[in-house]
């Protein structure tokens, strides 16, 4: 049976990942901050466990994946944390905080389990969270499209490093999705609608809409992709020319 | 994924050999009644120049409604920048560019009838990176990732998605290069993941913008190149004593899969 490990598992879109990856079958370590929260999510999942880590710090991740033990096939790198505010009044600490979860954190991790895919002769793969705000920053968004982007470069580091090792590493940056972190967003039905309207297929996307992407990356189906970093997002990243004001004699053009 | 399968139809187009054909077999195998189309003959291959309007509009009226598209059908005339033949330029378009927008058009109505499907767009690396001599190629699939992105915002709201795939050095059978080994190797060496790809590399990732499991990706370029398009530093000579990409050893010979 091949073994995954998710970060940032216990609640949203890595728990969400957890579950799908357990019902294909999979061997799921669930990891988060909180061992608690992570046992609880994992009590749900066939044969799965719960592990406390604290991912940008190297000897907590060992002793996870000691815990965890055995081969690895899979990790995914879901574990991310945000802090708002305008760059003019941000807090050095609240963008450093940010730059160790989500950056270090990453590169802690898959480092970590890297190395032992490497040692164990595992053609493994990993998969980075990112972010559309990776590639379109968000407004007071304090570090977090700046890690995402960081992740999304790092993550092609890591193909070109460790690909001879048959180890492919990938990223899925989610668009609008009605999951984890961004659900308070949600939450008020008027911003929910007009951001639905924004996003070409016409709704929020799921958390299960990301897991999809994740069970394909690590599938032989997927065994010729590496360093890419796929949005996972109905369109709405490219739509931004569409959201602006147009003249009254074009803006029924291409309208049905 | 889930959909029953019985009467789910796919049109591909350049299906008669190398990555077409290989895509058509994939899609079949998923359980998709397979239109093979090109201007080569082969089994089961229905003619089509997919420059010819009328005739791509006639096949699509014969069909009856189609999910899934793959626009695959392409040419490259190579020649220095300074020879380009302007007419070999407008051919290039002609079946790279403007093949896809009347095969979209036409193989598209049922699908925006019906409110539902899934086009995909076969691009290259050439549309991310520049090649020297090919003439009107890599411009040609620049324009075809800009349709595909055209396309997922304009239809994207009718049911349709629309998404590219981009291979990267995948030997076919036709790919002439490859037949040289020293070239094939100096090549395959230069992929992180150290092997050319093959077609199937590529159809595998069509079966996945085919299907369900990619319903919210839309208006994307996935490339499929064995980490080839992250890779200009380490094609770039390095100073002595500066550690190169070899930090990891090469291990056991890589197979087409990751799970071994």
């Amino acid at each position: 049976m091949k073994r995954a490990l998710v970060t940032g598992a216990a609640r949203g879109i890595g728990k969400a990942i957890a579950t799908r990856l357990g019902a294909e079958g999979w061997t799921v370590a669930l990891l988060d901050i909180s061992r608690s929260d992570a046992e609880a999510a994992a009590a749900g999942i066939d044969g799965a466990v719960g592990l406390g880590a604290d991912i940008s710090d190297e000897a907590s991740v060992e002793a996870a994946l000691d815990a965890f033990g055995g081969p690895l096939d899979l990790v995914v790198n879901n574990a991310g944390i945000v802090r708002f505010g305008p760059l003019l009044d941000l807090a050095a600490e609240d963008f450093a905080v940010v730059t160790r979860v989500n950056l270090v954190g990453t590169f802690t991790m898959a480092r970590a389990a890297a190395r032992r895919m490497r040692d164990a002769n595992v053609h493994g793969s990993i998969v980075n969270i990112t972010s559309m705000n990776g590639v379109a920053p968000g407004p007071n968004g304090g570090a977090y499209g700046a890690t995402k982007a960081g992740i999304a470069l790092l993550t092609q580091q890591m193909a070109i490093e460790w690909g001879p090792c048959g180890i492919r590493v990938n990223a899925i940056a989610p668009g609008l999705i009605l999951a984890g972190m961004s659900d308070p967003i949600y939450a008020d039905p008027e911003i929910r609608e007009a951001r639905e309207s924004k996003v070409p297929l016409g709704r929020l996307g799921t958390a299960d809409d990301i897991a999809s992407l994740v069970v394909f990356l690590a599938s032989a189906d997927a065994s010729y992709i590496t360093g890419q970093n796929i949005l996972v997002d109905g369109g709405v990243t490219m739509s931004m020319i569409a959201n602006l004001p147009r003249p009254k004699s074009v803006d029924t053009v291409g309208t049905t | 994924m889930n959909d029953a399968v019985v009467s789910r139809c796919a049109v591909v187009t350049g299906a008669a050999r190398g990555i077409g054909a290989a895509i058509a077999d994939r899609l079949a195998a998923d359980g998709f009644q397979v239109v093979r189309l090109d201007v080569v003959n082969g089994d089961g291959v229905l003619h089509c120049d997919v420059t010819d309007a009328a005739s791509v509009r006639q096949i699509a009226e014969s069909l009856g409604d189609v999910d899934v598209l793959v626009n695959n059908a392409a040419v490259w005339r190579f020649a220095a920048l300074e020879d380009v033949d302007p007419d070999d330029f407008s051919e290039v378009l002609d079946i790279n560019l403007r093949g896809p927008l009347l095969t979209t058009q036409a193989f598209g109505r049922s699908m925006l009838r019906r409110g539902q499907g899934s086009i995909i767009n076969i691009v290259s690396i050439g549309a991310l990176h520049a090649n020297p001599a090919v003439g009107a190629y890599s411009a040609s699939k620049a324009g075809l990732v800009a349709l595909t992105r055209q396309t997922a915002l304009e239809w994207g709201p009718r049911g349709i998605r629309c998404n590219a795939v981009g291979p990267g050095l995948i030997a076919t059978e036709g790919a002439g290069i490859y037949h040289d080994a020293e070239v094939r190797r100096a090549r395959a060496d230069a992929v992180p993941l150290r092997r050319l790809g093959s077609p199937s590399d590529v159809s595998e990732v069509v079966s996945f913008f085919a299907s369900d499991a990619s319903a919210y990706v839309s208006g994307q370029v996935l490339y499929v190149d064995g980490g080839l398009s992250s890779s200009l530093m380490t094609t770039l000579p390095r100073p002595p004593g500066v550690p190169g990409p070899q930090l990891a050893p090469a291990v056991s010979a890589q197979g087409d899969d990751n799970d071994a």
